[in-house]
């Protein structure tokens, strides 16, 4: 497959991520936490915060998916491994951290307040993992590509 | 760089050009003026060999160490 049909073909995958992260936050937000307030009355003044903190989780994912249309656009010009792209893991990674951070928190409120809706943990348990392995993964991409960038530049040159 | 790559001069006594050495080596005429140019940063030795063995000459020939000037 040519480069340049891949790096379309992904990037065209990072804008169907953009759309769906914008459709569950939009759209199917407000429903999931209209369907938690009626399923526990005591939780409705919660409602709007929820919304929000959907918002501040997803904004990270929004920009990591611009960081992901750089890195995949630099395949097309045979520029991949470079430290300008192991540079744009390590955002992604930050942000991951940072998310799971913030996912992690809202858990701990929930038990330490005894509010723990089944529907409502497993959706913090699956955001969690999520977020672990976004961490995980992106954080060694971003050390091996700094190490390809590396032995790339000792290789340009060597005839 | 302190090396100096000398295969233009080898080549001159040999009375080849750069299109014939890079047919005979099976190495880019790109990846040849790369090394003629001086802008190789490394030379494998297995391009040397091969260099080596089609301009009959020996490493020496090709490389040379030019001391840099303080100033330079």
């Amino acid at each position: 497959m040519k480069k340049s049909l891949c790096s379309r073909i992904l990037q065209a995958g990072v804008i169907g991520s953009a759309l769906a992260v914008l459709m569950l936050a939009g759209r199917f937000l407000p429903m999931y936490m209209r369907h938690i307030t009626d399923a526990q009355p005591e939780l409705s003044g919660w409602y709007s915060w929820g919304i929000l903190l959907g918002w501040i989780l997803a904004l990270p994912v929004f920009y990591a998916l611009v960081q992901l249309w750089r890195i995949f656009a630099t395949l097309a010009s045979g520029e991949v491994f470079s430290e300008a792209n192991a540079g744009r893991f390590a955002h992604i990674w930050k942000l991951a951290a940072l998310d799971t951070g913030l996912v992690a928190l809202l858990g701990l409120v929930l038990i330490l307040t005894q509010t723990t809706p089944p529907f409502l943990m497993m959706t913090v348990s699956a955001l969690l993992f999520a977020g672990v392995l976004s961490w995980a993964v992106c954080f060694a991409l971003s050390g091996l590509m700094r190490s390809a960038a590396m032995m790339r530049e000792e290789n340009d040159m060597t005839v | 760089m302190a090396i100096q790559v000398n295969l233009d001069v080898v080549l001159a006594k040999r009375k080849m050009t750069l299109g014939e050495l890079s047919a005979r080596v099976d190495i880019t005429p790109a990846n040849l003026s790369i090394l003629k140019t001086g802008k190789a940063r490394a030379v494998r030795f297995s391009t040397l060999d091969k260099l080596c063995e089609a301009l009959s000459c020996q490493p020496g020939d090709l490389l040379e160490y030019v001391e840099q000037s303080e100033n330079e």
